[in-house]
């Protein structure tokens, strides 16, 4: 299906990581336009360092969700989700909208946040949200970007497999392509077309979902429980 | 209706109380620029910094070491003091007393022995030695608080060899990193006692600026800002000992000492003079009592205040704007130069600055007012772009002013309310001894007390300016763990 579609990410023989020690040595990677990409691994195994790598690639086209939610604290999930469109503003649209919110934006974010399951919430501070409050929070700020590719890096840690599979189909619902690094073997498996493992700084496999041998996650997934 | 529940609405409703209080006190000072040519003077004062001249001081060395040695004695003695006090801190007797003597500040611990010693060395180390022991107490005692090991093991066991392994021993880098610090603070303490006549630097500053000697000035200013700046090289902590030996022999230690003045000092001169009348007239006392609450106390306290709020908004300003500019996550390599500039703004003292400033306005509540704006601003300034440098980054950060406004201000801003309500209590210190060069706060009263000799209402009148800090300090205290303020500078 994505057969002809344009590569959106093209790697070849790259170094990956800090300038004297590389964590990839020798990485080289395709993505297509349209693919839903799975990347799994140990903790430390080098998946941030290849999404923070891919975003810096195209970080125009790229709507990004890290790791730790890293929200601002003390200001509301209003503020926080249109922190993703800072850029496509000028400074003082935004500094004004910071000081009273235009009500374009309030009605575009608060429909969002009724996606999110944030209904009510819009003009609550971060600090006063439960973890998984403040992870979809996270998640509706790569949303409200509205740009063509989502990476995501553990976005779903702290969320129940019900509500992981929600926004995961609202974020491929409006994404073409989605690069996210998981934890959760079950989701990788159903819900992405292609999955990617990594250990110790390589690429260990690279194959459709439909033909992971269940070897190939063990390799990963057995080192995850002896490591957690 | 959407709710409104962020925890940036708690800070804006806590700054929009400070700067409304403020703005009502500025209303109220008297802020005009009375001097007639304030620019003349301020280029002739720059043009001193243009070239800088050390050459016609007499003295400069003498200067120099006496204002390192008073340093040296004085924050030894208060740190050896400090040390012996923190774990006792925890009895009301010694944390009140400790509080007492560290909310006189230098400059007035100075007027009080310059009567008793004259001006002599004992008088500086005094003076810097009393006040340092309460804040080493009660600092020392805080970080042994934190120290892993419970407290109980060794609160009982008075044997000392336990005290120094449990307990000194595990915070050793914290204790010694603090009063490496409160050294730092202790050169400038030393420095200004030359306001007072103690011959160290201050002296020859205020000599040099009063005669209009700008070149000389400037001289003295930089040689006191490289010897801060230096401070890493200089001040090593084997090497302590050394110093204190070196600055105790090279300190003259004789003085005017009088026993007979002494006792008469204590006596009678300190006395409430009604008092000492041969028979005891109430009508009289409650008279001389009345008339100096009423001519003096609470035109000081109310001046003294007045002055501390309106300092109070200037400094947050101050800080809020000029942190972005030491910042390198907002600037890139350019932080340097704005960390360049609250470093200098930072070391010059408040009544330095105040000095100066005044010789370029002319006298009004203006100079001190900014000269406390400018001193604290600085610190808070220096130490917000520091915690927002240490925030970690997302990848997708934004940058600029974006940056400033959307993800670093908000984030250091509970930062900034907490330093702001600690300073205060800072800034209504030293504002009582800008009231030495005229600005009419209780520091004021005391000095003309002083100079007419009226030694039992300079002794009320300190005492006042103590109780005043010491109230404002435990309602500040009270209100930063109500606000639940004081967790974000531990966290």
């Amino acid at each position: 299906m994505t057969q002809d579609c344009p590569t959106v990410f093209n790697i070849t023989n790259q170094a990956i990581g800090f300038k004297n020690h590389p964590i990839f040595s020798n990485l080289s990677l395709m993505i297509k336009q349209g693919e839903k990409v799975a990347i799994v691994g140990t903790s430390g195994s080098g998946k941030s360092t290849l999404l923070n790598y891919l975003y810096q690639c195209r970080s125009v086209d790229v709507a990004y969700c890290p790791q730790k939610s890293m929200l601002v604290d003390t200001l509301s999930v209003y503020h926080n989700i249109y922190m993703g469109i800072l850029n496509q503003h000028g400074f003082f649209y935004n500094f004004i909208n910071l000081i009273r919110p235009f009500p374009l934006h309030k009605t575009r974010v608060e429909q969002l946040t009724r996606r999110l399951g944030l209904t009510g919430l819009l003009f609550k501070s971060i600090d006063k949200l439960s973890g998984g409050q403040q992870q979809r929070c996270a998640i509706g700020r790569a949303l409200y970007q509205q740009l063509p590719i989502f990476i995501g890096d553990e976005p779903f840690s702290g969320l129940d497999p019900k509500q992981s599979v929600e926004l995961l189909k609202a974020i491929k619902g409006q994404h073409q392509t989605v690069v996210v690094a998981l934890h959760n073997k079950e989701m990788a498996l159903n819900q992405f077309d292609r999955i990617i493992g990594i250990k110790d700084g390589a690429i260990a496999f690279d194959t459709p979902a439909t033909e992971v041998s269940s070897e190939q996650l063990d390799l990963i997934y057995h080192r995850i429980e002896h490591s957690e | 209706m959407i709710t409104v529940d962020t925890t940036a609405r708690k800070y804006r409703l806590i700054s929009l109380f400070i700067a409304s209080l403020g703005i009502l006190t500025l209303l109220m000072a008297d802020i005009e620029i009375s001097a007639t040519d304030p620019m003349d003077e301020l280029l002739a004062i720059l043009a001193g910094f243009i070239s800088p001249d050390l050459s016609q001081i007499d003295y400069l060395a003498e200067a120099l070491l006496t204002t390192v040695s008073f340093a040296v004695v004085g924050i030894s003695i208060a740190a050896t003091l400090g040390i012996f006090l923190a774990p006792l801190h925890h009895l009301p007797l010694i944390s009140h007393f400790c509080a007492f003597i560290r909310s006189i500040h230098e400059l007035f611990w100075a007027l009080i022995f310059l009567q008793m010693f004259g001006l002599s060395s004992i008088t500086g180390v005094l003076a810097i030695a009393i006040p340092y022991t309460g804040i080493f107490a009660r600092v020392y005692s805080d970080i042994l608080e934190q120290s892993p090991l419970d407290r109980r093991h060794w609160i009982n066991d008075t044997s000392l060899s336990v005290w120094l392994y449990s307990c000194i021993i595990p915070c050793w880098a914290a204790i010694a990193q603090y009063t490496r610090y409160r050294f730092e603070c202790g050169l400038r303490s030393a420095a200004i006692l030359g306001f007072i006549g103690l011959p160290t630097l201050g002296y020859y500053l205020e000599t040099a600026f009063s005669q209009g000697q700008y070149n000389q000035a400037a001289g003295l200013l930089l040689l006191f800002f490289a010897m801060i700046a230096t401070l890493k090289w200089w001040l090593n902590i084997r090497l302590v000992l050394v110093y204190l030996i070196a600055a105790i022999v090279y300190l003259p230690w004789q003085s005017q000492l009088e026993f007979k003045y002494l006792v008469r000092f204590i006596t009678q001169d300190i006395v409430p003079q009604p008092l000492l009348e041969p028979t005891l007239n109430l009508s009289h006392l409650s008279q001389w009592f009345g008339d100096l609450v009423s001519g003096q106390i609470l035109p000081g306290i109310g001046a003294s205040l007045l002055l501390s709020v309106s300092a109070l908004l200037c400094c947050g300003v101050i800080a809020l704007l000029t942190w972005p500019l030491a910042s390198r996550a907002i600037l890139g390599r350019g932080y340097i130069l704005g960390h360049g500039l609250l470093i200098v703004m930072r070391s010059t003292p408040e009544i330095i600055l105040a000095f100066v400033i005044m010789l370029i306005i002319g006298p009004s509540m203006l100079p001190a007012i900014l000269a406390l704006a400018l001193h604290n601003g600085a610190i808070i300034g220096y130490l917000l772009a520091h915690r927002a440098d240490k925030l970690p980054r997302r990848v997708d950060r934004p940058n600029g002013l974006n940056l400033w406004a959307y993800e670093l201000q908000p984030q250091i801003y509970p930062s900034f309310i907490s330093l702001i309500f600690y300073r205060f209590e800072v800034i209504l210190r030293e504002s009582a001894i800008l009231g030495m060069l005229g600005v009419t706060t209780l520091g004021f009263y005391i000095d003309s007390a002083f100079e007419a000799l009226f030694f039992d209402v300079a002794l009320i009148l300190i005492l006042v300016t103590a109780a005043l800090n010491m109230l404002v300090n435990s309602i500040s205290l009270r209100l930063r763990r109500y606000l639940a303020l004081d967790r974000i500078l531990t966290a």
